[in-house]
């Protein structure tokens, strides 16, 4: 086999990771692992000879819960002090947080009667982590066949703000990754949405809200899209994910248990777990059906737990969380100079957005004209989107300027904070260059007027009418008009405006003789 | 979706001189941190590092990623050092084909051709490659590739290009002697040809090019049509006047320029073409063939006027002969024919001579008697007169036989000459009674003519009918007509005489139907209120005005019908319509029985009416 190498797109959450590349077929494909999961679980668990991960190690949850950890990504880098919700099995280490695994020794025939003591052995989450991401790897690479070079990994848009994935790309280098991009999860949304609808979405202006509701926490960016370049204008999260309607489930079926058999299984760890997996089952079942029923055997006490819940009842019971969800989104846009109306494209990702009540609040909560897009599956769009960016990144790393790129989190570039626009025949205002625009920019429109000079009025402003925003320029073109001409029904002049923060230049082309002219204004 | 929008009509109060203000400067202009993802973001940075523009670095791209299979059928050129130090500033200057690698093509290189060539180009010098490869940074050679594509590229600039292309040869040779004159001009026609808009261009040939391609050779090229423009000499780009009046300055002038230059470039074409025409050993030879053959056509023509000349004499004297022949032919015939007469007359003459002789020797036959003169006047008489009419067979006969009865007895002969002599009488007598007796028959028969039987009412109906049932236009219609007057024209009782004397001939019925009509519009004219006793009355007193005597004909005894009052003519008309004739289908008779009753007049004259009237409406409806 040759040296051929490849990229993978991977999508790291708190729960669950997916990974995805385009080297199988041309389109983006979502690796799926030994177990046949696309969906991989964030689990690690030590048996007493093995090491599992993905689903094989979230089974043991219920069985070897104490050798089984979670969210292990998630405190990489951290102290301590800074970890919040800590788990059982963390310790503290000079500062430094470790998981206590206890480790049996092989089991041995001679010894049978011997009690056997398990030894206890302490590994960082930077340890654990970087096994379980060898082991993403090796099956991406018997899923594709090629060695695996580099990686583009999503991570929470907060994170790249903050400048806060260098140990994130450390671990990853670690676990043999030779180059890593780290790239927001908003962003990885958006290009895999440009990418599935080709030029016409991409060679746009555009304002777009994604909505992330994950297992954890929902997550609303606004995004401006200068034809394919991505800005972030601003962003929202609220601790509101999947987990919080799992536990309506979970407190809703307790209650009836306990309603019906007199059982608390508030201490009962075991018990717990094994209701939080088949709640979990339920919510999902809750999408496509009207009702369902939820069983567990011998929950507790050796009862078995039977419950039907139906759609409105938990929709009702999830009411408030959604609400929570939208007025995260109004936060989000009313941190931006962008309105309501102003919006789009809504672009709706995460497990959990998969509930049809919250996909219908959150359309709801635009204007009709907004366009929610969900037609890629929630759980994937992420990695969708990082196949893409990997795609892009291996075939250009020889060149520094893109290799570059998996330093910066971020590139500042000149934006164009007012839109620029020209008069209609009616004096209303059409903009060109949109606010959030990137500079320089190219913008393409017609005009039809035929055989008159042409005459442009640039005003920048958000006013409709035009002499409501502020006259920057003026300029007429008369090239096209032929002395004595007559004007030609449909005939167009195709119109290039390049705005750098410097200059405005105009190329016009009549496009029935090809005849064109430029000019070129410093503002 | 490219926006469409109508821009608004210049300010009535702009500056005709200006093509730009600017009133504030741009602001709003922010740094913001992009996503670095997205291809779009990866061409912005791309553009950035090598100074493109949107359009450039999209054409670039775009051959970049073109995957074209590389079957080399454009041969790679060396690559000078000179290439190396060019500037691109100074683009104007530069031989773009040589830039692209197909200086050996050039004109003649295919759009294909400079699109791989470009494409060959842009993949060996792209900076990145360069920079990948260790080499230098300077990317100037690849911004001049882009500018000769830029050219070359379009077909339009491509060919401002190629019309001043610094290779092209300007040489237009002078006159030449014949021998060098293909060496000389083929090479400066070809070279030509390249800017004619019509294309293929004739070739210059050889010596044994048939003439008339040879002539279509310098028709082409005296309203030779050239593509050649001299833009590319601009003396400055158009683009970027701020002031519009500038802008306009450079456009005259470069027109002008321009305008000159092609003029130039037209004049030199038709000096290539006169040098050359001048100097052409086939025109040369083609002028003096022209010479020889006008020569040859006028002796031809000239031989040709002679001969005919002569065809025409000789054709004259044959056709005289000829009638000179028939002339005499018929003189001779004439001649022939007047002996002939004569002889016979000389033979008459004679005989009658003898004959007299003979009456004269035998005492004028009057026997033994003393012949007194009023006897010899008298027998000379008779015998001239028994002779006049006599043919010469005649006459011999009739001297033969005078002479034997002279010989055997003289008064037979005295006797068979007053025979012959009364006998020539009567016959004259004869013939004047015939006459007269013609004279007699012929005046008998016009008398017949004219006495013929006049028109009876119920012929003058009948022919009216007849001209009704067969309408003019009709196949012989008068015979038609005159055949039906004749079959049904008669009285009921008539005989068998008087029908064949009643027979008319077509002539007569149609002078009789003019009569008619005649007679009828006439009087129709004259009192129009009461048309209908009028017209009635003109057909009862047509009897009365026929010419001969009206008493002798049948029809006379009767008389004619009445005059139609009003009264009765209203009471008619109520009559027919209170006994319908559909009601009275199978007793047709009974119905006029009970009309005429109700109006107070004999059937016949009721029918007559009725008919008429039918007539009547008839007329008035054509």
């Amino acid at each position: 086999m040759s040296k051929e190498t490849c990229w993978i797109g991977l999508s790291l959450g708190r729960d669950n990771a997916t990974l995805s590349t385009t080297s199988v077929t041309d389109n983006v494909d979502i690796i799926a692992n030994e177990d046949g999961d696309r969906l991989i679980p964030v689990c690690v668990s030590f048996g007493q000879q093995d090491f599992l991960i993905g689903t094989q190690a979230k089974n043991q949850l219920v069985f070897n819960s104490r050798n089984t950890i979670q969210q292990f990504i998630d405190i990489i880098g951290k102290n301590y002090d800074e970890i919040e919700n800590r788990d059982a099995k963390l310790d503290e280490n000079e500062g430094k947080p470790v998981y206590n695994i206890e480790i049996y020794p092989p089991y041995d025939e001679e010894n049978e009667e011997e009690e056997v003591e398990p030894e206890i052995k302490q590994f960082t989450p930077e340890e654990i982590s970087i096994r379980y991401l060898e082991n993403l790897k090796k099956s991406a690479e018997n899923f594709i066949g090629k060695e695996i070079e580099g990686c583009v990994v999503s991570v929470p848009i907060s994170k790249i703000q903050n400048d806060d994935t260098s140990a994130l790309k450390d671990i990853l280098h670690k676990a043999g990754f030779k180059y890593v991009q780290a790239i927001s999860e908003p962003a990885a949304a958006v290009l895999a949405y440009l990418d599935k609808n080709g030029e016409e979405d991409t060679l746009c202006d555009k304002n777009i809200v994604i909505a992330d509701l994950g297992g954890r926490s929902f997550k609303s960016c606004l995004v401006k899209n200068s034809y394919g370049i991505i800005t972030v204008l601003s962003q929202e999260e609220c601790p509101i994910g999947g987990k919080d309607f799992d536990d309506i489930l979970i407190n809703y079926f307790k209650n009836e248990f306990k309603k019906k058999n007199h059982i608390d299984i508030d201490d009962n760890k075991r018990a717990l777990t094994k209701l939080r997996l088949a709640s979990e089952k339920t919510k999902r079942t809750l999408s496509r059906t009207s009702s369902t029923t939820c069983s567990v055997d011998s929950l507790a006490e050796g009862m078995d737990m039977h419950c039907t819940i139906n759609k409105m009842r938990f929709d009702m019971l999830s009411n408030k969380l959604i609400n929570e969800c939208l007025n995260t989104i109004e936060d989000t846009i009313d941190n931006s100079n962008v309105d309501f109306e102003e919006i789009d494209e809504v672009i709706i990702i995460g497990g959990a957005s998969r509930m049809p009540k919250f996909q219908s609040k959150v359309e709801s909560l635009f204007e009709e004209y907004t366009k929610i897009k969900n037609d890629i599956e929630p759980d994937e769009a992420i990695a969708y989107g990082c196949a893409i960016q990997a795609k892009l990144l291996s075939e250009n790393i020889d060149k520094p300027e893109y290799k570059k790129l998996l330093e910066d989190n971020e590139i500042k570039l000149p934006h164009l904070t007012q839109s620029l626009g020209i008069e209609d025949t009616n004096g209303d205002f059409i903009p060109i260059v949109p606010k959030n625009t990137v500079l320089p920019a190219t913008r393409f429109i017609e005009v039809d007027n035929t055989n008159t000079p042409l005459y442009f009025a640039f005003y920048q402003g958000e006013s409709e009418v035009a002499s409501e925003n502020k006259l920057v320029s003026q300029v007429v073109i008369d090239d096209f008009v032929i002395e004595g001409g007559e004007p030609k029904e449909g005939e167009k002049i195709s119109i290039r405006i390049n705005l750098s923060p410097e200059n405005l230049v105009i190329n016009a082309q009549n496009k029935a003789t090809k005849q064109s002219t430029k000019i070129s204004i410093k503002i | 979706m490219v926006l469409s929008i109508t821009l608004p009509s210049v300010p009535d109060d702009w500056d005709n001189d200006k093509s730009q203000v600017v009133l504030g400067k741009l602001e709003n202009v922010e740094e913001k941190n992009v996503q670095p993802v997205g291809e779009s973001l990866f061409g912005y940075i791309r553009r950035k590092k090598h100074k493109r523009t949107y359009s450039e670095d999209l054409q670039i791209e775009s051959v970049l990623k073109e995957t074209v299979e590389e079957n080399d059928n454009v041969e790679s050129e060396e690559e000078p050092d000179i290439l190396f130090t060019l500037d691109p500033k100074d683009w104007k200057e530069q031989d773009h084909y040589l830039v692209l690698g197909i200086s050996s093509l050039r004109y003649k290189a295919t759009e294909e051709q400079i699109k791989k060539a470009y494409r060959k180009k842009v993949l060996k010098h792209h900076p990145d490659k360069k920079a990948s490869s260790g080499n230098t940074n300077d990317d100037n050679f690849f911004k001049c590739i882009q500018k000769a594509w830029e050219i070359l590229g379009d077909p339009v600039r491509r060919r401002q290009f190629d019309s001043v292309d610094p290779t092209f040869d300007e040489y237009v040779p002078d006159k030449c002697d014949a021998e060098d004159f293909y060496d000389e001009f083929r090479v400066t026609f070809d070279n030509n040809a390249r800017f004619s808009n019509i294309q293929p261009v004739p070739s210059l040939g050889d010596e044994n090019t048939p003439r008339q391609e040879v002539e279509e050779f310098y028709r082409f090229w005296y309203n030779f049509d050239s593509w050649r423009s001299f833009e590319y000499k601009d003396e400055e780009e158009k683009e970027g006047f701020e002031n519009r009046y500038d802008k306009r300055y450079y456009d005259k002038k470069n027109k002008a320029a321009r305008a000159k230059l092609k003029k130039e470039d037209n004049q030199r074409i038709t000096r290539l073409v006169d040098n050359a025409s001048r100097s052409d050993p086939r025109l040369k030879k083609f002028k003096n063939d022209d010479k020889l053959a006008k020569e040859a056509k006028r002796k031809e023509k000239e031989e040709a006027r002679r001969l005919a000349e002569e065809e025409e004499r000789k054709k004259e004297e044959a056709k005289r002969l000829a009638d000179e022949k028939e002339k005499e032919k018929e003189r001779e015939l004439q001649n022939q024919e007047k002996k002939k007469r004569e002889q016979q007359k000389k033979l008459i003459k004679k005989e009658k001579k003898n004959v007299r002789n003979l009456l004269k020797d035998s005492n004028y036959v009057m026997g033994e008697k003393e012949a007194t003169i009023d006897d010899i006047d008298l027998q000379i008489t008779k015998i001239e007169r028994v002779m006049d009419n006599m043919s010469l067979e005649d006459l011999t006969d009739f001297s033969k036989q005078f002479e034997e009865k002279i010989k055997s007895n003289v008064s037979e002969a005295s006797n068979y000459l007053d025979e012959l002599y009364n006998a020539e009488v009567e016959k004259a007598k004869e013939k004047e009674r015939e006459m007269a007796s013609r004279e007699l028959k012929i005046k008998e028969e016009n008398k017949k003519k004219t006495k013929k039987l006049p028109w009876s009412v119920k012929e003058t109906a009948t022919l009216i009918n007849a001209i009704k049932l067969y309408p003019g236009g009709a196949t012989n219609r008068w015979e038609k007509i005159a055949a039906y007057v004749n079959d049904h024209g008669g009285e009921d009782d008539e005989d068998e005489r008087t029908r064949k004397k009643r027979m008319r001939r077509p002539e007569e019925v149609i002078k009789k139907a003019r009569e008619i009509q005649k007679i009828s519009s006439i009087e129709i004219k004259d009192a129009p209120t009461q048309r209908y006793d009028s017209s009635v009355s003109s057909i009862s007193s047509i009897p009365s005005s026929g010419k001969s005597s009206p008493a002798n004909t049948p029809t006379s005894a009767k008389a004619p019908p009445l005059p139609w009052t009003a009264e009765q003519q209203k009471l008619l008309e109520g009559a027919l319509r209170q006994y319908p004739a559909a009601k009275y289908k199978a007793n047709p008779a009974e119905r006029w029985e009970l009309i005429s009753k109700a109006v107070g007049r004999s059937k016949r004259d009721v029918k007559l009416r009725v008919k008429e009237l039918a007539e009547m409406i008839k007329r008035k409806k054509k």
